[in-house]
């Protein structure tokens, strides 16, 4: 990637914007050397830059392509890769789905490729995540039965975490408010929606809605086994940055 | 007395119970209902002591007829006691899932009456929770020992897991501290729950529909330090329960003191050290294809404090080592200290597409610090010559040096980049180099 024209692709930061520069740069018979989001520039002397429109129809054509020559599981892994807070992860999937097209469904094999390893390694930090706020989400029980709860993860893990409340709590309507996005899940006991999310403030919790959180925060203070506390444990396993929306850290 | 109350009386009472994995079975929402199970587990939150909490963990009363001497609740004791109705149970149960506070409930009790009036009891809240509330989550439910074998399958028929405590390992013990519980008690139900379970896979190989007996299986626990047992017939017991009574899990709890009988050790605290020293042996005995009698024998009945019983084990079995990680199946690699069955996986997966070195292997994420004086990278060493024994002790002991005396592998020149600089190559053109 040394030879040749140093062409930066400026994408919209949408998935499908992305599998859009993935389409040109095939057309085109060229190899960008960055992909950047709009906004976010970084100025090189030799670069030229080329502002990709997204297509959804040509982005379609690049995930099927995905799918036909490597399987569902390897376009899956780009979806994971996009979400992820890496700031260079652009570049990064853009490499791969090259080398899925050459390795097919064994690129995710090839661990010690440099970009495999990369993409395998921030798709384990936000699959990590997911997992972790499957747990730490927690929910208030609003007037009419409405349940909201607020996030704020370091990915975005939304697209990841809300279908997997769609079944538990089939037929409970939900709000999932991630702050850092500012996107929300909205789910009516059909359907599943994500929104625009930003400067929503959520209304004030009811009193019986204290009264549970109250019941919960003296459970978990109880279950400490006073001989065996190791705050230092407790800290690795629940880091402090999602305290804030967690229940029981929030003692009054 | 008020809810507030009874939950803090009867979780206090019920903390001891480590049993806490939300684990085993995979299951989704019925539809009408609320709830469904991930097999995995999910860790909803960590108490101050560093235990996972997935589980509603209670008794459904703390009254208790038995007299066992390291157990809080034991009828001598002057506590507190409370009882939760089916319905204040089951209500709460379903508002903490709600919110995702829980994965489900686990459910033990202190004996009212008998074992068998206890198990009425608990059958109830559980049925409760199925059928009127429609709860499709996790339930752990304890068995009481000496339960019939009538209530024992019906508990079992609404649960996912079930689990009756050993909590001494011997025979002897059980007779010492816990008089009125005796080993068949324990092992009868246990017995029964096995062959429920075997029963229940081949009737739903042949009719997919049919109801679940205790899908996420069996488990026990075992009380560490209250007894003069060693590691060693600790761990030969673990095996047994896992080969003839096909458990899922063994737990092991460090004594804490709630007495203060003179039967019970006096302890300033916990072994902790102990426990974990235990629980990485029974990793071993599940994933990594270990025996027991691998890892301790009657000349070494207790753990090595210092090294980790993989680490130990590898020491005093040089013989076998180095193997070569492009060769070696993924049985010999599981040997290695550093290597488990993940990075195993990783680098058979990894090495069909290249032959690994060292740096490879750094990028899959092996604990190379260990691993590097037991294995070879293409019929090579790390390092230019085989260390041997003491040497290898004591670098695995100290944290921070190699055998080299070098603070850190990655410091080493050999596995840098060797990518010159544009320094470099000015200098070569200068003649300074």
């Amino acid at each position: 990637m040394l030879d040749g024209p140093n062409v930066v692709y400026i994408y919209d930061g949408s998935y499908q914007g992305l599998l859009t520069t993935v389409f040109e740069a095939y057309s085109r018979h060229e190899t960008p050397k960055m992909i950047c989001k709009n906004g976010i520039i970084q100025q090189g002397l030799l670069d030229s830059y080329l502002n990709i429109q997204t297509d959804n129809e040509k982005a379609d054509r690049v995930y099927k392509g995905i799918v036909n020559k490597a399987g569902k599981m390897v376009a899956e892994n780009t979806y994971i890769a996009y979400l992820s807070f890496q700031e260079n992860k652009e570049i990064i999937i853009f490499e791969y789905i090259r080398l899925a097209m050459i390795y097919k469904s064994n690129v995710d094999s090839y661990l010690t490729n440099k970009f495999v390893g990369l993409l395998t390694k921030m798709n384990l930090n936000t699959t990590r995540e997911k997992h972790k706020f499957l747990g730490f989400i927690r929910f208030s029980v609003m007037e009419g039965g409405v349940q909201y709860a607020k996030i704020k993860p370091v990915n975005n893990i939304l697209p990841l975490c809300a279908p997997y409340f769609t079944d538990r709590l089939k037929n409970i309507s939900f709000v999932i408010h991630d702050t850092v996005h500012d996107k929300a899940a909205v789910y009516d006991t059909k359907h599943l929606y994500y929104v625009n999310a930003e400067g929503f403030i959520p209304p004030e919790i009811s009193e019986k809605e204290e009264t549970y959180r109250e019941l919960w925060r003296i459970f978990y203070k109880t279950i400490c086994i006073e001989p065996r506390r190791n705050e230092k444990l407790r800290q690795q396993l629940m880091p402090k940055r999602y305290w804030d929306n967690i229940t029981e850290m929030n003692f009054k | 007395m008020d809810l507030f109350e009874k939950l803090r009386i009867l979780g206090d009472s019920a903390k001891y119970d480590v049993a806490c994995t939300s684990s085993g079975n995979d299951r989704k929402n019925t539809g009408s209902g609320i709830g469904n199970a991930v097999s995995c587990g999910i860790c909803h939150s960590f108490s101050a002591d560093g235990r996972c909490i997935s589980l509603l963990k209670v008794l459904l009363t703390n009254y208790c007829i038995n007299d066992c001497k390291y157990c809080l609740c034991r009828t001598s004791n002057d506590i507190e006691r409370a009882a939760f109705t089916p319905e204040e149970l089951a209500d709460l149960t379903i508002e903490f899932y709600k919110r995702n506070y829980i994965e489900g409930l686990f459910l033990s009790s202190g004996i009212v009456q008998n074992a068998d009036h206890t198990m009425e009891q608990l059958c109830q809240v559980v049925s409760l929770l199925r059928t009127k509330y429609k709860f499709n989550g996790y339930i752990h439910a304890k068995v009481i020992p000496g339960a019939s074998p009538e209530l024992v399958t019906k508990l079992g028929l609404l649960a996912d897991r079930m689990s009756v405590n050993i909590e001494l390992p011997s025979q002897k013990s059980l007779e010492l501290l816990a008089p009125q519980k005796d080993k068949e008690k324990i092992m009868g139900p246990m017995r029964l729950i096995r062959d429920k379970i075997s029963e229940n896979k081949n009737e739903l190989a042949i009719f997919r529909k049919a109801q679940s007996f205790a899908p996420a299986g069996q488990s026990t626990q075992m009380i560490i330090g209250a007894t003069p047992d060693t590691d060693f017939q600790i761990l030969k017991l673990s095996e047994k329960l896992y080969e003839n009574l096909k458990l899922k899990r063994v737990f092991y709890s460090a004594y804490v003191p709630v007495g203060s009988s003179p039967l019970l050790p006096v302890i300033d605290k916990p072994p902790l050290l102990r426990e974990h020293r235990l629980y990485q042996a029974d990793w071993l005995l599940r994933f990594y294809n270990f025996k027991a009698s691998e890892l301790l024998d009657d000349n070494n009945q207790n753990f090595n404090t210092l090294l980790d019983p993989k680490c130990n084990w590898a020491i005093h079995n040089l013989n076998i080592f180095p193997i070569d990680v492009n060769k070696a199946e993924y049985n010999l690699l599981l040997r290695v200290p550093g290597i488990g069955p993940t990075s195993a996986k990783k680098i058979i997966t990894a090495r069909r597409m290249a032959t690994l070195d060292f740096t490879d292997l750094k990028k899959l994420g092996i604990v190379l610090k260990r691993a590097v004086y037991f294995i070879l990278c293409k019929g090579k060493y790390m390092f230019p010559f085989k260390a041997n024994e003491v040497n290898i002790l004591q670098c695995l002991l100290s944290d921070n040096k190699n055998l080299f005396g070098f603070n850190n592998i990655v410091q080493l020149s050999v596995f840098d980049n060797l990518l010159p600089t544009l320094e470099d190559e000015v200098k070569c053109l200068t003649g300074q180099m």
